[in-house]
């Protein structure tokens, strides 16, 4: 197999709600590739999380309406969440809107893992994306494209 | 006209659902659905297969899917317009919501109070009022019925229209997988044959009520 594009990095709290693109190319039509994607951490353990989900719920709720605290221990732990997906030329081959912290994707002519698009990788310049859905301290990330 | 049940806010495991295409289409018929939008977090890829079980389970399917973002999540429902939902902004909503309808496509907020940030990152509503002026519908009532969050939707829906705000109410389940609560259903008032056009085309004409699934009005009142 040949690596398209290896890297990792740390995601810090200054790129939530953004989307991170990452280039590599592909130089010769491809009839499948492998995304490895993962990040750590997943949970988020900081003291002050419960008092995080409570204000969300405020902000949400009737201002008449009391707020149990097993109404809000019920969306605990908080998690951190950056979505994959994969572009080329501004459109979307596919994005795995999941929760996993650890993920294989398979783009391929004659299959797709879910979210994704069958078709095949013709030669140029693609973009893994990753999405800062939610961020509440320093992530790290691996990413891995192999044809 | 006969008014159809649908459901027009699902999920499938194509995005963080725990139905297969197929699951969902058979779910929706032992509900007693005659149609579903498809409608994964951001992406479309579902909707080939979930058609082709739709018309082998005799359950329509409107080709959809849920706009993700940061701010907010809008179900854009046809199909046509193909959308990269990582190029809407606070700033272009307004503008790539007439992208999609230009190309035949509807749209529709969903959720506009869902607890947001950090528990659910853009599931409350943070996109400015210009929105409401373009939108085809608003999910007046979401998930379980007896969600606090409802009130403030049906209070901000009834609030919209008295401003003049033309949109269709609508109900959202959000449904990912199958599990017991109070939902609701969304019917849509079709004249003609049952079909995914003459289903937007309710909707685009605010054609729509929110019952219960025994057909029991919960809006318009």
């Amino acid at each position: 197999m040949q690596t398209l594009l290896k890297t990792e990095g740390r995601i810090g709290l200054e790129s939530l709600h953004t989307h991170i693109r990452i280039p590599f190319k592909i130089d010769e039509e491809q009839a499948e590739i492998t995304v490895n994607y993962s990040y750590s951490p997943k949970k988020y353990t900081g003291s002050d999380a419960y008092q995080q989900a409570y204000e969300a719920f405020r902000l949400s709720y009737p201002a008449d309406e009391v707020i149990s605290k097993a109404v809000v221990e019920r969306e605990l732990p908080l998690n951190n969440h950056i979505t994959f997906s994969l572009e080329k030329d501004g459109v979307l081959l596919g994005t795995a809107h999941r929760h996993s912290p650890q993920n294989v994707f398979k783009i391929g002519e004659k299959e797709a893992s879910y979210g994704f698009y069958p078709q095949k990788l013709l030669p140029g310049t693609y973009y893994a994306v990753l999405s800062v859905h939610a961020i509440l301290e320093d992530v790290d990330y691996s990413l891995e494209v192999l044809a | 006209m006969k008014y159809y049940p649908f459901e027009l806010h699902c999920h499938t495991c194509h995005s963080d659902g725990s139905f297969t295409p197929e699951e969902l289409i058979l779910a929706a018929k032992q509900r007693g659905l005659s149609g579903i939008a498809l409608t994964d977090h951001n992406t479309a890829a579902g909707v080939k297969e979930a058609v082709e079980y739709g018309k082998k389970y005799g359950v329509l399917v409107i080709p959809g899917i849920e706009w993700t973002t940061f701010y907010g999540h809008i179900t854009v429902l046809g199909g046509h317009s193909g959308i990269n939902w990582t190029t809407v902004t606070k700033e272009n909503v307004v503008e790539k919501i007439k992208e999609a309808q230009a190309a035949g496509d509807i749209a529709i907020l969903a959720h506009a109070y869902r607890v947001g940030y950090p528990v659910c990152t853009g599931g409350m509503n943070e996109f400015p009022q210009e929105i409401f002026s373009v939108l085809n519908g608003y999910e007046a009532v979401s998930e379980d019925i007896s969600r606090p969050t409802n009130r403030r939707q049906i209070a901000e829906y009834e609030r919209l229209k008295k401003e003049g705000y033309r949109l269709a109410a609508v109900y959202g389940r959000d449904w990912h997988r199958n599990s017991k609560g109070d939902f609701a259903v969304t019917r849509l008032g079709i004249t003609g044959d049952l079909n995914v056009e003459n289903a937007l085309d309710a909707i685009r004409s605010g054609r729509t009520q929110i019952t219960d699934i025994d057909g029991n009005l919960l809006l318009p009142e």
